[in-house]
């Protein structure tokens, strides 16, 4: 026999949260996104779920923290139970109409479809992990590992959303050459890589990068999302700017920089960062100045947060779904990219969350031709500094994140039905 | 010692500290000087320095010619000058200026090494090369000149050419392992593991005391493709050439542990614990490892190896108590019991823990446990109290209180709850505190309530602890409960009858004559028509019948009690107890599944919630 230990205290407790569960036949469901939601993160999943079983799901942005309104389908209330996943009957019209109200900050999106998700990530293992990753995973999500091969091979339009891993754009193999070059990971990635140029024909790493990031820039501009984490934000547009000169130490490469680069970077072909300037030292783990970390005294977990900014829900609804969340304050955390340097952003991007403290930028979006990009600064929401070689975190043990809520926003974004734009 | 050749593997102006035919030192200052810009240096040196670190090389260069053409022997001023231009990517004049070094000063090692790194930078790889073939045959009868080309070759990354540079020193030197740690390294540098391993072992075959930093070198490359097999393949052939070689079989079952493959490591650690004459303590040790990572068969191997071989040996009783424990536990997983079928395990732990106590006196632990044996799996209770109260007796405070709750409940067991009653209250006198002592006091209060002393019972639980973390504090609450609904003063039994003939049942199964439990507990159900008791006896008799393996019957228990009390609260207890039964007992998945759903809808906040949902996850699976 398989022992429990139970506790008549829960067991009571169980009796009086039973009287209030959803088995009563109800016409549609609510699952909240407050505080009490059992489990945030997995809610993604589940609205997942329902789009993919062709299900409709409405987003009910500013209301109890974006919570999901959907038909009391049986399937969907069996996969909320196994999941983990609170919800609760209601009048669906109801709520709609509420949320409707044009004196409330608050809208209805309508969720359609599954979004086809991409994971750009190398086949590699690679000692650190990946927050996109991890919170797909746990929210049983399920996604698409491409690399450079379908990228290049054109197959990205297969795809309505695409996560750029922790990669280093520029080809300096994430400026881990200081204190890594000897790990077979590192001289691994740095092989695979170049082989991959070659096999591609393009003489070095950086080149066949800078092709990768035109294209992953193209289908984003044609319509696609872009979704980018720690390093994989500024290098991504580090790699755009410099397409006509060297940038790469000659340790990573064998040539050296550009002794000229600085004047031949190229701001007009990036998506949010300009005016920047690299740091070109190969034992220097940063890549830019585009990276803004707090200084070392407000490094501490226990003080650096940053706030989400509130648009209008009406009007704004693509940044107003981007920062749906259960608190309007999330706990920093670090990353090789930790937090972008307000300046250094282009005009028209938008700032979802800055650091009240240092000013600085930790979660932007903004619209690149017919598409739309986000970039979140730092790596492990739940981690304030993942090191490399750090077990992967237990998400289940953070199943109500708001940090990683961030993220999953942007799964579901792709699935709203488009709206006319009304600003 | 060797340096490693990694320690030169770091940018160039490291390799120029070690120049083949450095110039006089007092004539031009050393490299370090170059580096921190010590006083002596013109101020505008420090200022070049800055430029060139915050990458102007070209503002560097025309400040850097000038001091150069004011001081030409000025040999840290003159490497600043050369290191502008190569990050101004100006190779020409790079180039030059250490031609000009070279005809004043003479052909060295040092300098055409230099030329061929710059070259090489400069994309010209056949320049390079014979840049690099100057060096050589400048000095060829230096150690050092190798080392600067195979260096400069690594820094380029062209590991495979380094790596023959180094060969070409050996034979040229005439000594055979000359620069072997350096080309294992590069091995490792150019993933050609298998060759990296070759190397690594024979490095250790000769000379012992680089074991520690062998392993260090190969925990680096241990996560590279193919690195793992390449070294099962190389440890194979180290040892077909050398099978008594201490090192090697250490580094081979080191290897074996880190890829997990216990039976190629048990081998390795059989040899070397009898080569090295361990007596037994490697085997032992490996033991621990490799229960530890669930490879049971291979840690009890090595113990009775250990034994077989060494039985007085220094490791004999930590051998004989670590297989005891070791088929206890595999007897517990096994599910033995002396009334259900042959006991190999236990009867393999209960030999060795007597041949432990015949060792030591001293081992309560062993001690409790081979008591905890007899009772759990033999239900021989004379032979565990007398056990039992050896410890309990003894001067360790912890295992002594363990020994008296495990008195206790054997007492229990047989039927004495006066005695049981004296043991537990010893502990509780003793400890007043803690866990020991919140567990004897819900025994006590499970005694009163077995002895029909309900009201008592109800104290003692109402006195303990709330904390809800703790096992011991549950089941108190749960007590509480039955005890606080079941306690009648009005009504047909004011005498609260049924809830002592419940405890009475309960104490039956406890004691494990499950027979005359249930056959209480039918009457009861009988007499007790409409009592608050109801649940409680149904869910007791569900248990009791799937003690005496009748599973089917248990589940009609418990449909029973959901339809006679909906509300009970071992609704979501029973619902879980279905499901298990349904899984286990009757193989049927798909009840079992849709119980573990009708607890997510009646009782999502159940404490059972989250094992549910695991375990209704694993029946929707395929496999």
């Amino acid at each position: 026999m398989i022992p429990f230990r139970p506790s008549i205290r829960g067991v009571l407790l169980a009796l009086l949260l039973a009287a209030a569960s959803p088995a009563v036949v109800a016409q549609d469901l609510v699952i909240p996104m407050d505080d009490s939601q059992t489990d945030h993160l997995r809610a993604y999943g589940v609205v997942y779920w329902a789009l993919a079983e062709g299900l409709e799901v409405d987003w009910l942005l500013n209301v109890r923290g974006g919570s999901f309104v959907a038909a009391a389908d049986n399937r969907l209330q069996a996969e909320l139970r196994v999941r983990g996943v609170s919800y609760e009957p209601t009048n669906g019209a109801a709520l709609l109409a509420e949320a409707d109200r044009p004196d409330a900050n608050t809208s209805v999106v309508r969720l359609e479809r599954a979004p086809r998700i991409a994971v750009y990530a190398p086949a590699q293992t690679l000692p650190w992990d990946d927050a996109v990753l991890l919170a797909l995973t746990y929210a049983e999500v399920p996604y698409e590992q491409i690399y450079d091969d379908d990228i290049l091979d054109g197959r990205l339009s297969e795809f309505d959303w695409v996560h750029l891993h922790h990669e280093d754009f520029t080809g300096q193999y994430g400026k881990f050459y200081a204190q890594y070059r000897s790990q077979a990971w590192y001289q691994q990635q740095q092989r695979d890589a170049e082989a991959d140029a070659r096999a591609h024909g393009f003489a070095k790493v950086s080149h066949l990068k800078l092709a990768v990031a035109r294209s992953i820039r193209d289908y984003v501009e044609g319509g696609g999302f872009l979704f980018a984490m720690c390093s994989g934000t500024d290098t991504f547009d580090i790699a755009l700017a410099a397409h006509t000169t060297d940038i790469v130490p000659a340790e990573m490469d064998g040539d050296g920089i550009d002794p000229s680069y600085a004047d031949a970077l190229d701001f007009s072909q990036t998506l949010a960062f300009q005016n920047f300037a690299l740091r070109t030292n190969p034992m220097e783990y940063e890549h830019s100045d585009i990276d803004a970390p707090p200084p070392q005294a407000l490094q501490n977990p226990l003080t650096d947060y940053f706030t989400l900014f509130d648009f209008s829900a009406k009007f704004d609804p693509v940044p107003t779904m981007l920062t749906q969340d259960h608190v309007a304050s999330v706990r920093g955390f670090m990353g090789q990219t930790t937090a972008f340097r307000r300046d250094a952003l282009k005009p028209g991007v938008v700032v979802l969350a800055e650091s009240p403290t240092t000013g600085s930028v930790r979660y932007l979006y903004g619209p690149a031709g017919q598409g739309f990009f986000a970039f979140y600064a730092g790596h492990d929401p739940e981690d304030y500094q993942h090191f490399v070689g750090d077990p992967p975190t237990d998400l289940a043990l953070f199943k109500n994140s708001p940090g990683y809520r961030l993220i999953l926003n942007n799964v579901l974004f792709p699935a709203a039905k488009k709206q006319p734009q009304k600003t | 010692m060797r340096l490693p050749v990694v320690l030169l593997l770091v940018p160039v102006w490291c390799l120029a500290q070690t120049p083949a035919a450095p110039p006089p030192p007092a004539a031009v200052g050393t490299v370090e000087d170059a580096r921190v810009g010590r006083p002596e240096q013109p101020a505008s040196f420090d200022l070049a320095q800055r430029l060139l670190m915050g990458g102007q090389a070209e503002q560097a260069i025309p400040i850097l010619e000038d001091l150069v053409a004011a001081q030409p022997e000025n040999l840290p001023i003159w490497l600043r000058l050369t290191e502008a231009y190569a990050a101004a990517r100006r190779y020409t004049e790079a180039v030059a200026l250490i031609d000009a070094r070279e005809s004043r000063e003479g052909r060295s090692a040092y300098w055409s090494s230099e030329r061929g790194r710059l070259l090489a930078e400069a994309g010209l790889q056949d320049e390079a090369l014979a840049a690099w073939e100057d060096a050589i045959a400048a000095e060829p009868e230096s150690e050092q000149t190798y080392r600067l080309v195979a260096s400069a070759l690594a820094s380029a990354r062209r590991y495979d050419e380094a790596i023959g540079v180094y060969e070409r020193g050996r034979e040229r030197l005439g000594r055979p392992t000359l620069f072997d740690i350096e080309r294992a390294t590069l091995y490792g540098l150019a993933l050609r593991y298998g060759e990296a391993a070759d190397l690594y072992l024979s490095i250790v075959s000769r000379e012992p005391r680089a074991l520690p930093a062998v392993r260090n070198q190969l925990v680096r490359m241990m996560g590279g493709e193919g690195a793992a097999e390449a070294f099962a393949a190389s440890a194979d052939r180290a040892l077909a050439r050398d099978p008594t070689s201490l090192p090697v079989r250490s580094l081979v079952g080191w290897l074996a542990l880190e890829r997990g493959d216990y039976r190629t490591a048990l081998d390795a650690t059989r040899a070397l614990d009898r080569l090295e004459q361990q007596q037994g303590q490697g085997l032992l040790e490996f033991a621990r490892a490799a229960e530890g990572a669930g490879a049971l068969d291979e840690a009890n191997a090595a113990l009775d190896e250990a034994l077989q071989r060494y039985p007085e040996g220094p490791a004999a009783l930590d051998a004989t108590l670590a297989r005891a424990a070791l088929a206890d536990r595999r007897a517990r997983e096994a599910g033995e019991h002396v009334g259900r079928g042959p006991t190999p395990f236990a009867d393999a732990a209960r030999e060795d823990y007597r041949a432990a106590m015949a060792l030591t006196h001293e081992a309560p632990p062993h001690t409790l446990a081979l008591a905890h044996l007899l009772r759990d799996v033999y239900a021989d209770y004379d032979a565990a109290t007398v056990l039992l109260q050896s410890v309990a007796t003894g001067p360790d405070a912890a295992s002594a209180a363990s020994a008296g709750l495990a008195l206790g409940d054997v007492a229990v067991r047989a039927g004495d709850l006066d005695a049981a009653r004296e043991h537990f209250t010893t502990v509780e006198s003793a400890h007043r505190l803690g866990p020991a002592a919140e567990q004897a006091r819900f025994e006590l209060a499970l005694l009163d309530f077995y002895e029909g002393l309900v009201y008592s019972a109800l104290a003692r639980v109402e006195a303990m602890d709330d904390n809800t973390a703790a096992d011991v504090s549950n089941d108190a609450i749960s007590l509480r409960v039955t005890l606080q609904e079941n306690i009648t003063e009005v009504g047909p039994d004011t005498t609260s009858d049924g809830l002592r003939q419940y405890a009475r049942a309960a104490l039956l199964h406890r004691q494990g004559h499950d027979a005359d439990a249930l056959a209480r507990l039918d009457s009861l159900a009988a007499a007790l028509t409409g009592h608050p008791i109801q649940d409680e006896l149904l869910f007791l008799s569900a248990q009791t019948l799937r003690a005496l393996e009748r599973p089917a019957d248990a589940v009609n228990a418990l449909e029973r009690l959901a339809s006679i009390d909906p509300t009970s609260f071992f609704r979501d207890r029973s619902l879980v107890l279905q499901a298990e039964i349904f899984e286990m007992d009757l193989d049927d998945r798909a009840s079992a599944a849709d119980r573990y759903d009708r607890l997510l809808i009646d009782f999502p906040a159940s404490l059972f919630a989250p094992e549910a949902r695991l375990r209704l996850r694993r029946l929707r699976s395929p496999s």
